[in-house]
């Protein structure tokens, strides 16, 4: 508990000293702050002073003249309102131009940064909701709640004191009671504001389950009505429904509490100060402007203690935001090696005992070793899980090994530039990623620099340029969200193109297993035979006819290298390429 | 917006009792200041003490009924609005669960989970801010104007002039912030999209060395974001000052006017001077609610719509009443055509085909040639645009669905898997099952991996925590549990390797002899080992007949071979 309130305070300090280069506008807002504070206690005093005049004036039967006379009082006054809300507007202005562009639009591209240097492993087993819910939701509230809190806390620290100062000025007895409930609405306040977060949090986690049910039974409409499930998920709605209903009820309850709370107290200020005023005005003491004044002053003093109860919790969720931001900001990245590879690369690749697993204690792929000499063509086989996409990301450096070593022209990756050995690879994956941009910034992706005859003609020679010049912009034709305007074969063909154009002597292919048009899937054999030519190339196959003419097939299940050879060596060998292969073809 | 009303009639009682509690809260609210003002007329110039102990006695009794009735009011109004939204949710939940097809299709999913949770929630916060609003408001603004009436017209008249003042300014303010929060919303969207793309592409990104250009994009967005935020959030920050300042005017002029007044001898007294820049005070705070109930208002607006347009949204209606019967297991469609609403081209072109009951039959084709579509009619999702489909002799269209579905069990393509355990899933097949028969169900479906995670394993939202294959094996015991004529599989073993489909294979051979099987595939090594395989392309039927039969006459079904044998071996 004691610790969490230390590394509560933590944060708050980290995000203090992030603000050092604003400080200076933070300085300007705080001293609009303290003028307009000023402007705002002067007031009251002024509408007493006119008041009292007044009331004077009526007593003594001498108004004549009184509306001339107090017309200077009447224009200050109104110049003394002018100003605070001029200085209130700037004062907004200023901190929602700082805290936004420095905290909001600073952390979302701090976050967009470090996206750049965290390893694929995070991505991988983090939903994409969770690091939008930390660039939008977190930073949003962090941006959102910290310019209320600075401005609650600053003014309100301000309007306090100068208040207080004020009202003792006006007149001691009657200021003291004022200050002296102000504990007491303090404490009630946050008693209540203590319930009430805890309140929302319960409200917030059950709105959250009903949104994840209501998913659920939308996204499984076909199953639902396929199995008459609408009872069943009904059922499953309505509980969560309820307990929604009954945590929205008291969520907002207890919030609707704190105004009636400070309303009492407000009240009993008003209460003593007249009880008191009247008795010293019978007395003589004061006049009835005094009282007048007080009474403002009172409640200029409890509206920035009415905001306190917000201020805190805005201050709660600061903190909470904050932690989770500088959660994702701290986050470990991938190692930085500066080794160098030569210049030429001839692409023979060899594995050394490689062992790895995405949970330590799990290993995926166990003590591997093979040799890929340039230019050959390696056809990786296996179940589904045995372990083949992870000897790509292995490859590629998406993830490193436990233990053992993969050589590129006889040097160790692992000692090396990442950026360097992914540039001697170029994927096609089974998963084709297209950017949202046209087409031909797409096919130019691997090379950015490609001229247009360049890019032309790697689209002939991977078979999609008829594709493309038969849409409607051709090669400018942007690629829709979510590229819908695209089958998943002439995706496939597009990844293709791209691969051939970034010309890089290694390649990955993972192929497509479904999704594909028979004519499609004839052009997209040819072109991946075009795009493996003189390039050593490492091909997860699917389908076992596609690699009968592979120079080596590396058979992998349940994480180990267990047959290895020409498709010819392994048939005649009768293990397990001979049952995967014939399993294709068998009767059943 | 009228349905959305008619939603809170059950409540009117309550809402009506929560007003008047509001009411009364106001009225004592602004009482205290007029008993300040007797005080100070008749206590302190009469020189009286008791007036005075009498005042604050009133003020005390005023404040605790005013306090009582605010709480009362909320605790009546906050439980009306937690059990409205309750209610909305409930109809917008169970009209999507009736809802047809075609028109699910066309709002689509997360538009309509977006209208059952979010859209209600805003509907509700205004609901909650016009509840307040709409009571609270005119009593304390009317009853104010009300009060400063009994002590003096002109001043009354003077505080009504700058009404039309405030709300003119909020309305155009309004109009001038909604396009703003739009562009700024707009922003983020782009923005998250910008982000859901680059992590969904991080190998490709990594492999061809972007990073940088990925990062490039997401700042630029970012910074376009933060100017429209902050143009939009200072827009919206002038309605509060300029409010205030209105109303600090109207204080100033009131109290000008009152001195003028005050002079012309109309009894006016100065403490009821400052009893009416009281009232003044205490409208103010509502007023500048009131204004952003205004400018809310649009948005609610377009949630409300869209909740009216889920709940009038048409539902499938029964043609007959359910009956329990076993049919036939045999199939027949007969000139079948099918076009999706809003799509271009027929998804299905005059299919005529027949299933005899018993028999395996498979429909293979490439994506977008009809197969699935050709389920979904047979489930019954959507009827044929033309033509009609028996089962077991009796035409769909003239039964009920429930009757329909308790003849067919599928695997559908999606593998959809709720939250909850295992054996939960599993009895979705066959509620009353025994834990024996979901055992055998499972080793038929070649799901052995639950004997390590048992039947009380916990499923995750839509099975989040089990692989493609995973899922793809429970729905298929889930399939074989329930009891049926007809057994339908939709791509349902694309995630299976080949072993393990031949294992699968054999199992149900054995297990639905009898039954007939409908096995919907891209593979021709599924299509092999079916009694009949019709051949899909382009939403027309263009084979039909055994593999051997198809691979002479069936030009595409070669072409499906070839491809995916390397042409080198027939049969």
């Amino acid at each position: 508990m004691d610790n969490k309130k230390k590394e509560n305070y933590r944060v708050l300090l980290r995000l203090g000293r992030e603000a050092a280069p604003i400080g200076w506008g933070l300085a300007l807002a705080a001293g609009m702050n303290l003028t307009l504070v000023l402007c705002a206690v002067a007031a009251p005093q002024l509408l007493g002073k006119i008041i009292q005049r007044v009331c004077d004036g009526a007593a003594a039967g001498a108004l004549a003249g009184l509306p001339r006379a107090l017309l200077p009082s009447l224009a200050l006054l109104l110049a003394c309102y002018a100003g605070s809300q001029v200085l209130s507007y700037g004062n907004i202005a200023l901190m929602n131009r700082l805290v936004t562009s420095h905290f909001t639009c600073g952390f979302r591209l701090r976050i967009s940064e470090k996206l750049s240097r965290l390893p694929v492993g995070y991505v991988d087993q983090t939903p994409v909701g969770e690091v939008l819910s930390r660039m939008t939701g977190d930073v949003g509230d962090l941006g959102g709640y910290l310019h209320q809190v600075f401005d609650g806390l600053v003014l309100g620290a301000f309007q306090l004191a100068a208040v207080a100062v004020a009202m003792f000025r006006e007149n001691p007895a009657l200021a003291c009671f004022v200050v002296v409930l102000t504990p007491l609405s303090l404490w009630l306040t946050t008693q209540v504001s203590r319930v009430c977060t805890k309140n929302f949090d319960a409200m917030f986690d059950s709105s959250e389950a009903l949104t994840g049910v209501t998913e659920e039974a939308f996204s499984n409409f076909e199953t639902a009505r396929a199995y008459a499930l609408e009872e069943f998920t009904q059922d499953k709605h309505e509980e969560k429904n309820h307990a929604l209903a009954e945590n929205t009820f008291r969520a907002h309850f207890t919030a609707g509490l704190v105004a009636p709370v400070v309303r009492l107290t407000n009240a009993a200020a008003y209460i003593l100060i007249a009880l008191l005023g009247g008795w010293l005005i019978l007395r003589g003491t004061i006049g009835v402007g005094t009282v007048v004044t007080v009474i403002l002053y009172a409640q200029q003093f409890a509206s920035p203690l009415e905001m306190l109860g917000d201020d805190i919790s805005y201050l709660h969720w600061v903190v909470a935001a904050a932690n989770r931001v500088y959660g994702f900001l701290d986050l470990p990245e991938e190692p930085v090696q500066t080794g160098n590879l030569p210049e030429q690369t001839h692409g023979a690749v060899e594995f050394q005992d490689v062992t790895f697993g995405y949970r330590k204690d799990e290993p995926i792929l166990k003590e591997i070793s093979f040799r890929a000499e340039p230019g050959q063509k390696i056809a990786i086989v296996g179940p589904t899980g045995g372990g083949k996409t992870t000897l790509v990301n292995l490859l590629m450096r998406f993830y490193d090994p436990d233990s053992g070593a993969i050589l590129l022209d006889g040097q160790d990756t692992a000692q090396i530039d990442r950026e360097q050995v992914r540039g001697r690879f170029a994927m096609v994956l089974q998963d084709t990623w297209l950017f949202p941009g046209t087409l031909r910034e797409n096919v130019a992706y691997g090379n950015p620099g490609a001229s247009m005859a360049e890019i032309e003609r790697a689209c002939c020679r991977t078979h999609c340029h008829r594709l493309i010049t038969a849409m409607p912009q051709g090669y400018d034709t942007p690629i829709r969200e979510d590229s819908a305007n695209l089958s998943g074969g002439q995706k496939q063909l597009l990844t293709i193109a791209r691969a051939f154009l970034a010309d890089r002597p290694l390649l990955i292919l993972d192929e497509a297993t479904s999704n594909v048009d028979t004519r499609t899937e004839i052009l997209i054999q040819r072109a991946m035979d075009t795009l493996m030519k003189g390039r050593t190339s490492f091909v997860i196959a699917h389908r076992l006819s596609t690699i009968v003419d592979a120079d080596k097939i590396l058979v992998i299940d349940q994480g180990r290298l267990i047959e290895e050879g020409t498709h010819q060596e392994l048939l005649e060998k009768k293990g397990f390429y001979y049952r995967l292969y014939n399993s294709q073809y068998e009767e059943g | 917006m009228k349905t959305m009303l008619g939603y809170l009639k059950p409540y009117w009682m309550r809402m009506l009792f929560s007003g008047l509690a509001l009411t009364m809260s106001g009225l004592c609210d602004l009482l205290l200041p007029t008993v300040m003002s007797d005080l100070l007329n008749q206590g302190v110039y009469g020189k009286d003490f008791q007036m005075i102990l009498l005042g604050c006695g009133k003020m005390l009794l005023f404040t605790l009924l005013g306090v009582g009735c605010q709480v009362l009011g909320s605790l009546l109004s906050t439980r009306v609005v937690a059990n409205y939204c309750a209610d909305l949710r409930r109809a917008v939940f169970q009209r999507v669960n009736r809802m047809d097809f075609e028109t699910f299709g066309s709002i689509g999913t997360a538009a309509l989970v977006t209208r059952a949770t979010k859209d209600v929630q805003t509907v509700s916060w205004l609901a909650v801010a016009l509840s307040d609003a709409v009571i609270t408001i005119p009593v304390l603004f009317f009853g104010g104007v009300g009060l400063t009436m009994a002590k003096d017209w002109v001043l009354a008249l003077a505080m009504l002039a700058f009404l039309p003042l405030v709300f003119l300014l909020v309305t155009w303010t309004g109009k001038r912030i909604n396009p703003l929060w739009e562009e700024s919303d707009g922003s983020v969207d782009r923005q998250n999209e910008l982000i859901r793309q680059r992590l969904r592409g991080i190998r490709v990104i990594r492999a061809f060395q972007r990073e940088r250009d990925a990062h490039e994009q997401v700042a630029s967005a970012t910074r376009v974001m933060s100017r429209a935020m902050i143009s939009a959030n200072n827009a919206e920050s002038l309605i509060a000052p300029v409010t205030t300042f209105l109303l600090n005017a109207a204080a100033v002029l009131v109290v000008y006017l009152g001195i003028f007044r005050l002079e012309g001898g109309t009894g006016l007294t100065g403490p009821d001077l400052f009893a009416i820049v009281q009232y003044i005070a205490l409208t103010s705070g509502s007023v500048i609610n009131a204004a952003f109930v205004i400018i809310e208002m649009p948005h609610a607006r377009v949630a409300a719509e869209r909740i009216g347009q889920a709940l009038r949204a048409p539902i499938q209606e029964e043609p007959a009443p359910r009956e329990e019967v076993t049919l036939e297991g045999s199939i027949r469609l007969e000139d079948v055509s099918f076009t999706y609403p809003g799509g271009a081209a027929p998804a299905l072109e005059h299919i005529s085909l027949t299933i005899p009951a018993g028999k395996k039959a498979a429909i293979i084709g490439g994506t977008g040639a009809g197969k699935t579509t050709l389920a979904r009619l047979l489930l019954g999702f959507y009827p044929p645009a033309e033509g009609k489909i028996y089962l077991g002799g009796r035409d769909l269209s003239g039964l009920n669905r429930r009757t329909l579905r308790d003849q067919l069990s599928p695997v559908l393509q999606s593998a959809a898997l709720y939250s909850g355990t295992i054996r939960e899933n599993l009895r979705m097949g066959r509620p009353e099952a025994l834990d024996e028969e979901l055992w055998d169900a499972l080793e038929a479906a070649q799901a052995g991996f639950v004997r390590e995670l048992g039947l009380d394993h916990p499923v995750k939202q839509s099975g989040k925590n089990l692989s493609g294959g995973q899922k793809q094996r429970l729905c298929i015991a889930r399939a074989l549990l329930k009891n049926a004529p007809v057994y339908l599989f939709d791509d349902s073993f694309s995630a299976l390797d080949f072993l393990t489909e031949a294992a699968l294979r054999s199992a149900l051979a054995k297990r639905l002899a009898g039954k007939t099987q409908i096995l919907i595939t891209q593979r021709i090594s599924t299509a092999a080992h079916c009694d009949l395989v019709f051949v899909l392309d382009g939403g027309s039927l263009v084979g039909a007949g055994t593999h051997s039969q198809l691979l002479e006459s069936c030009q595409v079904y070669r072409e499906i071979y070839d491809s995916q044998t390397g042409g080198k071996e027939h049969g």
